[in-house]
Parts: C-alpha cells; structure tokens; sequence
C-alpha cells in the first residue's frame, strides 16, 4: 500500500515540484534580462517581440508541443545541437518538459515584471544615476527590491502555472513514471485506467497546492500594497 | 571647488531648438533660472546634470573643455520639482541609500542636513505617508547627502509653506556662502529667486532673454507696480520692544537702521536678508518725518524719474542700494512745485515695517 501511494502520489508530485522549480528559475533568468532591455526600448518591433511574448496566452498547447517537436526532431540542427548539450533527444526527456514548461508559462512570468519594470526603471534610473549611484547598484539594491511584490507574482504564477500544464507535457514528454509524468498526466492517465481512488488524490493535491499558492500570493500582494497606501 | 560653467547649448530638442550660451559664475552666488512653465527652465537643469543629451561640447567646467560626463560622475545632482524618493523605503533608508551606494562621500553630516531640513520627526516614516513639501524638505537632504558639488534645484520648495520655505532659502544662501557647495534654482516666482540670487536668467522658448542682477529683473516683471530691494545686515535684537534691527550697510560710518518684526526668528544663523519691497508702500518728501509712528525712514538720493501713463517711477539710492517708488501724478505735481523734484535731489524716503514673515508671498 505505502509502495502504491509513493509510486502512484509521490512520485509525479515530487517531478512535478522539481518541474516547477527549475522552471521559474529559468524563466526568471531570461524574464529579468529581457524584461529590462523590453521596458526601455521602443523600436519598430515592440509590438512583435510583445506579441511572440503573449503567444502562449492564446495559443493551444498542442501547437507549441507540436512546432518543439519538430524543430527539435533528432534530425534538425536544433535536434542535433539539443542532443549535444543533453546527450539525449527532446522528446519523452525531461530537460524537454522544463523547455516547454519555460515556454508555456513564459507570459505568466514576463507580464508582471514588465509591467512593473516600465513603471519603475525610467525614474529610478533618473534620480539615483543624478545622485552618483551606479547602474549595477541602481539594479541590485534600488530596482529589485522596489518591484519585489512584482517578482513574488511572477513566482508564484510562474509557479502555479507549471502546476496546470497538461497537453504541451503530453505532446513532448509522454508518460514515463519518474521521467515525465507529472501530477495532470497521472490523473488523466488513472481515470482513464479507471482508478478513481488514485484519481481523486491527485486532483486534490493539484487543487490543493494551486489554492495555497495563488492564496500566499494575494495575501503578501494586499500586506504591501496596503503598506504603500495608507 | 567649482568656479564657472561655461555653457554653450545648442541642439534640437523635441520641443524645439534649444540655444543658451551664458557663463554662469557659480562661485559668485546662487544661480537663478527664471520664466513661465514650457520654456525650456527644467531642460537647462538636466542638460546640466547630463540627464538630457545635446551637442557634445556643451558644457564648459571651470574653462576646461571636458568630453561629456555621465550623470553619476559629474558634478551635478538634479532634484526635481515633484522628487522620485524611492517608495518602498522609509525617509530614513532613503537618505542611508545615498549614503551607501552614491559613488561620493557625503559632504555634510548626516544629522546636521536632517536637522536643517526638519525631517528629524519623519525619519522612520513610509515615503508615501509624506505630503508633498515633506518630499520636498527629504529630497533636499538627499541631493545635499549625494555628494556633489553642484545641486541643480527644480521649483525645490513650491509646496513648502511660507516660514520654512524662507528658512530653506536663507540655508541655501547660507551653503552657498559658508561651504563648497554651489547652487542653481529655477523657479516662476521672482521674489523667491530674488531673495537669494546673485545672478537671475530669464528663459523663454529655449533662449535666454535676459540676465543679471535680481533688481533688474523685478524692474521689468511688473511694470504696474515695480519691486526693488534692500540688503540688511547685522540684526540686533530688541528685546525690549520685540523688533531686530539692520543696518543698511556694512560701513559703520553709514548708519541707517531698518526695524523689522522678530517673529519669525527661527534662524539665528540669518546675518543678512534681502528685503523685497512693493514700490507702492513707499512714501517721499522733503523734510524728515518727527513725531510720526514711522519707525523706517532713511535718507534717500533721487536717480531718475521715469513718467508713465498711470503713474510716476522715481529711481532712488540709498548706502549703494537702488529703491524703486510709485507715486501718483498728483503727487508728483505736489513734489514738482518748485522745480526742485529732479535727479540729485536729497529726499528722505518712509518705509513700512520690514515684515520678516511676508516677503515671499
């Protein structure tokens, strides 16, 4: 019994805590550079790189789990170099589910911090460069601690977001117990074997841990904006 | 020590062409940038402290050409009319950021700037709590904290009440004076920039219109009823009577006393003050006035005598000082009668009580 809940429970939630993590990590990592650049440019393409950016909003997942698969087919340069860096193909890997995963929750993270970022980061620059403090410490000790309320959304959505993803894992990653089968695809994968015991555990882990995430995240969010209003 | 700033400004800007070439003799006192809002005031500021771009050689410290500095290196720090203090940090962490992280030593004490500012009460407030002339009064101990040299003061205490504004004016005067810290201001209101210039440049469309002395400037803002100022100097408090009284000069041998009120004695560090005056609350005549309630009445030489439609502008010296008064046609008939109201002539001039606490409004 304790061998069947750890199997069946433990394991695609502790994969999909892993998935999760690694993917706010990563997206931070890009968000946070291209986010800076994003909110001070105003060039002709705004509008495009903004659209490419929001494309997984409305996009079905199938669509980008499709296109990934073909660009990263083991016969593409992409393929190819992806096979170098990895040592094994996209598909059914899990280093090909955290890319998706970066892709599917890329506006999730984006949004919030650009927002914030073009509220910020033009005045901020202004006065404290006019003070004698340096970009670098304008960035670490102004800029980042001013959109922090910001950074905590992104994680949190970032985060939650990843929690929910089902068809663009499905697409790349299969169904490898321990590999890729993350909580959704254990759910849908014990209804349709029809074990609904299993079932309604994952459910209301999912339901649960997505519920106390977005929970923390309006409770810190309202404390601060509270703070700066009063 | 920062002498002059050459400047030699000529671009095209959004708003449209830019041109002040000007030498601004910064050691020789505080800098006055004057005119109506659009007029190109704030864009001289930051073009100053590097903020906007323009031609390459515009900018000329102390006769040595340099290549354009970036804002956190030159000498310059600009602080807005409506200042950025940074929102999620309380007064306190503001002001410790700059200490911190700003690439130059602070030039003062930190606990005298917050005792100048009167912020001591705010320290450990949230920014967003503060009113407007608190951000103010913070954003001044902030650019005085920063380090530089030169600190380039956009309408800095507009939503400052009367008595603490003319107590920051008299502390920038003061800087001015007693350290190495230069000033430039902009402000629309003239009696504000007058009460502590040594220089005031008027600005409109983004060309200078005029330059020089305040009183030249006060002449021309309002031909209706011209302003003109006294200098006082060496207060003496009168207890007795609850009054301070100035001298006009500093030559002993001159001495002529102005009274004014000692209510708003809040700096005792004030050893000197300019006096704005309306050129209509002056009174003329021949004789000396005994057995009068006018406390201020001091001998006075008529310069020039100018007639206009409404009314009559005489010119009038006094210890190297320069009056304007406005009396009316009627009077100046009366003064005419035999011929002796002329350029030259000797006159004693009755003036009201110097009121410490009206000067700005």
């Amino acid at each position: 019994m304790i061998d069947l809940l750890f199997y069946t429970l433990w394991q695609p939630l502790w994969l999909t805590l892993q998935l999760a993590t690694l993917s706010v990590v990563v997206l931070l990592l890009i968000a946070l550079p291209l986010c800076y650049w994003l909110s001070q440019y105003n060039g002709r393409v705004k509008p495009v790189i903004e659209a490419a950016i929001a494309l997984p909003l409305v996009l079905p997942p199938t669509v980008i789990g499709f296109y990934l698969l073909i660009a990263f087919a083991p016969d593409t340069v992409l393929g190819q170099s992806w096979i170098a860096l990895s040592g094994q193909p996209l598909a059914f890997s899990f280093a090909g589910v955290v890319l998706g995963s970066v892709i599917y929750s890329f506006p999730f993270v984006v949004q919030p911090i650009l927002l914030s970022f073009q509220q910020h980061i033009q005045p901020i620059n202004q006065t404290a460069a006019t003070l004698g403090i340096v970009w670098w410490r304008r960035i670490v000790f102004i800029l980042l601690p001013a959109i922090k309320p910001a950074l905590i959304s992104a994680v949190t959505l970032g985060f939650a977001h990843t929690l929910g993803e089902f068809g663009l894992i499905l697409m790349i990653g299969g169904n490898i117990p321990g590999h890729t089968q993350v909580l959704s695809i254990a759910l849908y994968q014990s209804v349709e074997t029809m074990q609904y015991a299993q079932a309604h555990w994952l459910a209301a882990i999912l339901l649960g841990f997505s519920f106390v995430i977005l929970v923390i995240m309006y409770t810190y969010n309202r404390a601060f904006y509270r703070m700066q209003q009063c | 020590m920062l002498d002059s700033l050459c400047l030699n400004i000529d671009t095209q800007l959004p708003q449209g062409h830019y041109k002040v070439q000007h030498t601004l003799e910064l050691n020789k006192g505080v800098i006055g940038v004057y005119g109506c809002s659009g007029q190109g005031k704030t864009t001289l500021l930051k073009i100053i402290a590097g903020l906007i771009d323009v031609n390459p050689d515009a900018l000329m410290w102390d006769l040595h050409t340099h290549s354009a500095q970036s804002p956190e290196v030159n000498q310059a720090v600009y602080q807005a009319q409506t200042p950025y203090l940074f929102a999620h940090l309380t007064v306190i962490q503001n002001l410790q950021l700059v200490l911190r992280h700003a690439m130059k030593p602070s030039l003062f004490a930190f606990n005298d700037v917050i005792k100048w500012c009167a912020i001591e009460d705010l320290l450990e407030q949230p920014i967003v709590t503060l009113s407007g002339g608190e951000r103010q009064r913070v954003a001044f101990a902030r650019s005085l904290l920063c380090g530089k040299h030169l600190i380039l003061l956009d309408e800095p205490f507009s939503a400052i009440d009367v008595n603490m504004r003319q107590r920051l004016l008299a502390l920038v005067l003061h800087l001015q004076q007693t350290t190495s810290v230069r000033f430039i201001m902009v402000s629309h209101a003239l009696s504000e920039l007058a009460f502590i210039c040594h220089e005031i440049i008027a600005l409109s469309a983004g060309k200078i219109m005029q330059f020089g002395a305040p009183n030249l400037h006060l002449q021309q803002d309002n031909k209706h009823c011209p302003v003109s100022y006294l200098s006082l100097q060496q207060p003496q408090y009168d207890p007795q009577y609850n009054l301070i009284k100035w001298q006009l000069s500093a030559d002993i041998d001159f001495d002529i006393n102005i009274y004014s009120d000692a209510l708003n004695q809040t700096d005792e560090s004030a050893t000197s003050y300019r006096w704005l005056i309306n050129s209509d609350t002056i009174t003329l005549s021949y004789e000396q006035q005994t057995q009068s309630s006018i406390l201020n009445q001091i001998p006075v030489t008529v310069t020039h005598i100018e007639t206009c439609e409404q009314h009559v502008i005489v010119e009038l010296s006094v210890a190297e000082q320069q009056l304007l008064v406005k009396i009316a046609h009627l009077a100046y008939a009366n003064l005419s009668s035999e011929d002796r109201f002329k350029p030259g002539v000797s006159m004693w001039a009755q003036l009201p009580l110097c009121s410490l606490s009206s000067n700005l409004l």
